[in-house]
């Protein structure tokens, strides 16, 4: 009896002495909890996670959520102040919501200098901007770029279309479904879904969000024209409900003749494994309206969150992952990856693996793109109220119409400003 | 140990566990209701009294909700239990013997056992317009393609079938086990009498199966007032607010969009009190029919 005692005391003391350093290190050692969304670019810089884990003994953990749940958990973490989450996947979309909420610290006062953030493309790092506090640090961009059927046009001997007019006449020229549709654009709605890609429309025909009061305005006839343009490329899309990735997914499997999408979405429409049209595809800049050609951007980007960094410990490492993640040596390798538009640095796009990874037609198209980039949704933080609520609006017009169902533009625009005053009102 | 020890020792732990996973959250959601806590805005939260339920009722889109779920309810719980309990167990129960009826058996089980927003993801997949294999095979005859998810006319009915599918084989196979324990002796007495088929089953077996069944009618009335997963996945309440359902409504606006977490607990609420209220109605009404 006495002697298995002895054993088991033995047992106790040798496991405290091997456990207790361990714990004492793993209290020492911080934690960041990034909160994300699924992106390829995030798989890949996953695997190089260790190299900066070892180097600062942090420990970093993704939690991946799809774009509109990320969007709420954010809010919901920030919000309630509990504080869950360190870093903060942020967009264009709620920036001003969570700057005039207190829930992000000014990126610039914990982002290391090694990192150099003056390398990042002035426009992107605006629109991360509030008041002139930067809150997050750019980690990839969004703007419109054609998409378009090389093989399909020359065959034909289409033109590429320069206007909206001459698209709307390429799409129809080619819609033949279901064997080929037209065109494919997103339906689905949603402030970030097809409320984002129909505001360049609005932009183009002369529309605008919010008078030069501020008075919400978006039921004016030109916008009323703008639904009317888009309702007829979603008459010739594969469905009235496309999401971002639907469009795209459309074009790649070879059932669609052209697209105006998310230049980072050539990066998939390159890739042989995924796309059948991979060596079938020209790019062009956006078709012009009646107002010129515009092209929304997005940018999404990475902030420290108020109330998951309570110490001084947590901003500095924070600050510490988020300078390592959108580093240089970072980009050049999502360039050699494959990723390389999910990009937001001068340097990269100026590189040479850059100009190697790409074509030059396309390359050619992203520069005309960006000359014409315009922030096309309002930046404010009732915006994404305003916009679900416009979006759900423009997804019934478009299944209505899809279904061949009458419908009326002016009564839903009318509807969706009424519920855009009552938000505005209540703030 | 005497009853009422025995009473104190297993009773008061299983209430305790009770208040605080059931009746604290629904506490804190009716303290909430009569708030005005909004996520997306930093003012003091103070309380505006029966303001949200008063909102309520002049909200087009939760009086949309309201009607959307009713609807939901009584398609999907009417339509499982025709087909499941109506038309499926008798024809297995009377033609299916032995080892082929435990097939079936086991087969009905199926459906159920997949997880729900599995379940959805393959479902919309089928559904599609362009690469669904249901519109592949109606184009042979000349059909479609049809936008079962996105054509606001068909998309509460091409979501609920999904549903009916997933119930109805599992009440089927639930009830087929119920007929099994009916006495012989009773349905031959029947025969015996000249009863018909349907006649054995309207006035001799369904009525003897009536209890248990109730527990699976109920079991079904409320998941269908909870259909939240198959739905948000399918058609996330589109087209427009054509499958929003109450509880998809309320999580757009307590968090999907926005952040009115106060208005989203007037909803639950009313949700819930609308629940007992049907539950009691549809209760009492089979009972009485059962007597």
């Amino acid at each position: 009896m006495k002697k298995s005692l002895f054993v088991l005391l033995l047992i106790t003391i040798t496991m405290s002495l091997l456990i207790i350093p361990g714990l004492a290190s793993a209290q020492n050692k911080i934690t960041i909890n990034v909160l994300t969304q699924p992106r390829r670019e995030w798989e890949l810089l996953e695997q190089y996670l260790p190299e900066f884990e070892e180097k600062e003994n942090i420990d970093v953990v993704f939690h991946y959520f799809a774009e509109l749940e990320r969007r709420s958990k954010s809010r919901l973490d920030a919000s309630t102040k509990a504080g869950q989450y360190q870093v903060y996947y942020i967009d264009e979309a709620n920036v001003a919501e969570f700057a005039v909420n207190n829930w992000l610290i000014p990126i610039k006062d914990y982002y290391p200098e090694e990192y150099d953030f003056a390398d990042f493309s002035e426009p992107l790092v605006a629109v991360l901007t509030f008041n002139d506090i930067t809150y997050g640090a750019p980690m990839t961009f969004e703007g419109n770029v054609m998409f378009y059927r090389k093989d399909l046009f020359e065959r034909d001997g289409i033109a590429v279309p320069q206007t909206l007019d001459e698209y709307l006449e390429v799409v129809k020229h080619f819609h033949n479904p279901p064997e080929l549709y037209g065109t494919a654009v997103r339906g689905l709605r949603g402030s970030g879904m097809n409320v984002w890609r129909f505001s360049p429309y609005l932009k183009m025909f002369g529309g605008q969000y919010l008078d030069e009061n501020g008075v919400p305005a978006f039921n004016s006839p030109e916008a009323v024209k703008a639904v009317e343009y888009y309702i007829e490329l979603i008459k010739h899309s594969p469905s009235p409900t496309l999401s971002w990735s639907d469009a795209m997914d459309n074009f790649n499997a070879g059932k669609v003749a052209i697209v105006e999408y998310a230049n980072l979405k050539m990066d998939y429409t390159m890739d042989p494994k995924g796309s059948v049209v991979y060596d079938k595809v020209g790019y062009s800049k956006p078709a012009a309206g009646p107002m010129g050609a515009i092209s929304n951007t997005a940018v999404h980007g990475l902030g420290i969150s108020v109330a998951g960094c309570p110490t001084e410990e947590l901003k500095a490492a924070a600050g510490k992952f988020i300078g390592w993640f959108t580093s240089k040596e970072n980009e050049i390798r999502k360039v050699v990856a494959g990723s390389g538009l999910t990009n937001a640095r001068k340097s990269t796009f100026a590189s040479s693996e850059f100009a190697a990874a790409y074509p030059a037609e396309f390359v050619e198209a992203q520069v005309e793109m960006m000359k014409i980039q315009q922030m096309c949704i309002l930046q404010i933080p009732e915006w994404p109220e305003i916009g679900d609520y416009l979006g759900i609006k423009l997804e019934e017009l478009f299944t209505k119409a899809y279904a061949g169902q009458s419908y009326d533009i002016q009564a839903a625009l009318d509807d969706a400003v009424a519920y855009a005053k009552e938000v505005l009102g209540k703030k | 140990m005497t009853r009422k020890q025995f009473f104190l020792v297993f009773m008061i732990p299983t209430f305790i566990i009770l208040f605080f996973l059931a009746f604290y959250p629904l506490l804190n959601a009716f303290y909430y209701s009569l708030q005005n806590w909004d996520l997306r805005s930093s003012r003091p939260i103070r309380f505006v009294g029966l303001k949200n339920y008063i909102q309520l009722f002049t909200d087009a889109r939760f009086l949309n909700s309201l009607r959307i779920s009713l609807l939901w309810s009584v398609i999907t719980v009417g339509f499982s239990v025709f087909f499941g309990a109506g038309l499926l167990a008798p024809l297995i129960n009377d033609n299916a013997k032995g080892s082929f009826r435990t097939i079936c058996l086991f087969i009905f089980i199926i459906p159920a056992l997949l997880p729900r927003v599995g379940a959805a993801y393959m479902w919309r997949l089928m559904y599609s317009s362009s690469i669904g294999i249901i519109n592949y095979f109606l184009s042979f005859f000349g059909i479609g393609p049809i936008g079962f998810l996105e054509n606001p006319s068909y998309a509460l009915y091409s979501v609920a079938a999904i549903d009916i599918w997933q119930w109805s084989f599992l009440i089927a196979a639930l009830t087929i086990i119920l007929l099994q324990d009916i006495p012989k002796e009773i349905i031959e007495a029947g025969s015996l009498d000249g009863a018909k088929r349907w006649q054995l089953y309207r006035f001799i077996i369904f009525p003897v199966i009536v209890p248990p069944f109730l527990s699976i009618f109920f079991i079904k009335m409320m998941e269908s007032l909870r259909s939240f997963d198959f739905i948000f996945v399918l058609t996330a309440g589109g087209p427009g607010v054509a499958t929003e359902t109450l509880d998809m409504y309320a999580y757009w606006q307590g968090i999907g969009s926005a952040g009115r977490v106060s208005y989203a607990s007037s909803m639950s609420i009313v949700m819930l009190v609308i629940t007992i209220i049907l539950i009691t109605i549809v209760w009492r009404g089979l009972v009485r029919w059962h007597e």
